[in-house]
């Protein structure tokens, strides 16, 4: 007991220590570099105006956002991998992502004017994206209810209405002007490029209300893994948790994708990896998870910055470069997916 | 004797069904405090059902079912499992969870908000553990258990979850005779520390043989209800099972024992004559 406690411990400290200083070196490298000096120099208030700007403007939000994005999207995953039972469960599988996309997509598409100018200020893009994210979770519960069979019908009803926003995209992004179609596909792979103080805000409010829910959750979550009668026999209210925890996955997922885009794998990967780092099922390996998220999504987003300078490849793109392969690994070599 | 016959548990004109299919319509029945119930009968004459319902695992239709004082439906589901725990049918959990971990999540009902273990808890794990003897298997996944392991380890679980109550749904399922002695010598034990139990089961004899009052269930209907000597006899298996038998007594216990005969036949409805 006590050796877990401090593995455990050792491994949250750990995962903290390498995001600070994955978070510190995006500070300083990208299309400029900035020194240390230079960097303290800001804190101090003495820095020049165009490393402020790089700093402050520019860098700091897009690597909180990228923190938040991964967070949100990461525990989600976990949280959906627990209500349906199955680990290959993810934000994507429940219509939320595609409903935010096809939000994103009408605005770029259909909010364009003739000459090619947006009709609203593309600071209402997370807005639209986050609208099409409540347009699907709506619907797809409603079904789901409708049905009566089950939370695992979600994940079906989802698969619907993810076809047909996808459908309705391509579409959109054919008959649209070009030069749109290229910024929704920037927005379809998932990037924090566009990252600003008012989305960190916004996005880190989300998390700050959200996170002791999810902590109180954690115990249900852990014995969650009990089939739901035993569940309810050892006194879980089966239900009642099972619907707050799917509210909560589709509310992180809208609020990640509706500032970050549809940013791929992170809510499927982030979970299996968290769970080879801690034999935890409770609070740990929520904590754990969460970071993991974090780091993917950071960590991609510094890589697409500096791999292909002066082009920037998208975050999303990077975290389904790394995504896919691994994913590939863990079926063919690791049995992860003969849990029960 | 009197303080075993206190009643503990009531069935008030219970009606129980799945969906359009009634299983109990005004079901009567009390059980009392501090004795081993058992529940036998034939497959779908609804004593699982029964189970489930006084763990309000299934919602009953209409009636009342009490426990002590209260109508179970007037309490939390925390406070219900510290009063209950029942152990089901075919309770799973993923292979990779240790024997430690799977045990320590019948603590649930005791732990505060964020799970934390006090003292009481690990003593709680801990004394379920050597009861079950698993004092070697701590850390052993439950993917690498025998079917008898696993069963002890289950009750381990529902053992540590320190009710006075346990509800246990075909415990000896599957599992060969040594391992049926030793589950019901285990519940034995609890019931001698106080523990009043209710247990489905499917075999007559080890039912009669560990049983102090036996209930035959037939078409959602008690047929017989009794001590085994009351309720193993011939004139009540043909009604309930409808096979013809012998009882006899074993040498040690001095329990009834069931030898089946033949099946009767059927009727022209396809249906076993009663």
């Amino acid at each position: 007991m006590k050796r877990s406690f401090f593995r455990n411990n050792s491994i949250l400290l750990g995962l903290v220590f390498l995001l600070a200083v994955v978070s510190l070196i995006s500070l300083q490298l990208g299309s400029s570099f900035i020194s240390f000096e230079r960097m303290i120099n800001i804190l101090v208030g003495q820095g020049t105006k165009s490393d402020i700007l790089i700093v402050t403007k520019l860098r700091l939000p897009r690597i909180i956002l990228a923190i938040n994005t991964g967070i949100a999207l990461a525990v989600s995953g976990l949280l959906l991998q627990i209500v349906i039972k199955n680990p290959l469960a993810s934000p994507s599988l429940f219509g939320v992502v595609d409903g935010a996309a096809l939000g994103a997509i009408i605005f770029l598409v259909l909010f364009s004017s003739e000459t090619g100018n947006l009709v609203f200020p593309v600071e209402w893009q997370p807005v639209a994206a986050f609208l099409g994210s409540l347009l699907a979770i709506f619907v797809v519960f409603w079904l789901t209810i409708l049905d009566g069979r089950g939370l695992s019908r979600l994940i079906l009803y989802g698969i619907c209405f993810s076809a047909l926003a996808t459908a309705l995209i391509s579409l959109l992004m054919i008959i649209g002007p070009i030069h749109r179609a290229s910024q929704a596909f920037l927005w379809l792979t998932g990037s924090v490029h566009a990252a600003n103080w008012q989305k960190v805000v916004i996005s880190s409010s989300a998390l700050i209300i959200t996170a002791p829910i999810m902590m109180l959750l954690s115990s249900s979550m852990k014995q969650l893994m009990l089939d739901e009668e035993s569940a309810q026999a050892t006194g879980l209210t089966v239900k009642t948790s099972l619907v707050l925890m799917v509210i909560l996955a589709t509310f992180l997922t809208a609020i990640a994708v509706s500032f970050a885009g549809a940013v791929g794998f992170v809510g499927l990967l982030a979970p299996h990896i968290a769970r080879f780092f801690t034999p935890s099922h409770g609070l740990i390996l929520l904590f754990i998870t969460a970071l993991t998220g974090a780091l993917l999504v950071l960590g991609a987003d510094f890589l697409g910055r500096i791999a292909f300078q002066p082009l920037q490849i998208p975050a999303g793109a990077i975290t389904a470069f790394i995504g896919a392969p691994y994913f590939l690994f863990m079926l063919r070599f690791k049995n992860v997916f003969h849990r029960r | 004797m009197d303080t075993k016959k206190a009643p503990l548990t009531r069935y008030e004109k219970v009606n129980l069904s799945y969906g359009s299919t009634i299983v109990f319509e005004a079901l009567n029945l009390t059980l009392n405090e501090g004795e081993i119930t058992m529940f036998c009968g034939p497959n779908g004459c609804g004593k699982s059902t029964a189970l489930k319902a006084l763990r309000r695992l299934l919602k009953v239709r209409s009636g009342i079912i009490f426990h002590g004082a209260n109508p179970i439906d007037d309490l939390s589901d925390k406070a219900l499992a510290k009063l209950m725990s029942l152990l089901t049918q075919k309770p799973s959990a993923p292979d990779d969870l240790t024997v430690e971990q799977l045990i320590k999540m019948g603590r649930f009902a005791h732990l505060g908000y964020l799970g934390h273990f006090s003292k009481k808890d690990k003593e709680k794990v801990a004394e379920a553990l050597s009861l079950c003897h698993l004092q070697n298997l701590v850390h052993e996944t439950i993917g690498n258990l025998s079917g008898g392991q696993l069963q002890r380890v289950w009750l381990a679980m529902i053992i540590a979850q320190d009710s006075p109550t346990i509800l246990l749904d075909e415990p000896t399922n599957h599992l060969d005779i040594t391992h049926q002695i030793e589950t019901l010598e285990l519940i034995k034990k609890l019931n001698e520390k106080g523990r009043t139990i209710i247990v489905v089961m499917h075999d007559l004899n080890m039912a009669a043989r560990y049983a102090d009052r036996m209930i035959l269930f037939k078409d959602g209907k008690v047929a017989a209800d009794g001590t085994p000597e009351e309720v193993m006899q011939p004139s009540n298996i043909r009604n309930v099972f409808n096979i013809d038998c012998e009882i006899m007594r074993d040498n040690i216990y001095q329990k009834p024992m069931l030898i089946p005969y033949k099946l009767r036949p059927y009727n022209d409805s396809g249906n076993l004559n009663g």
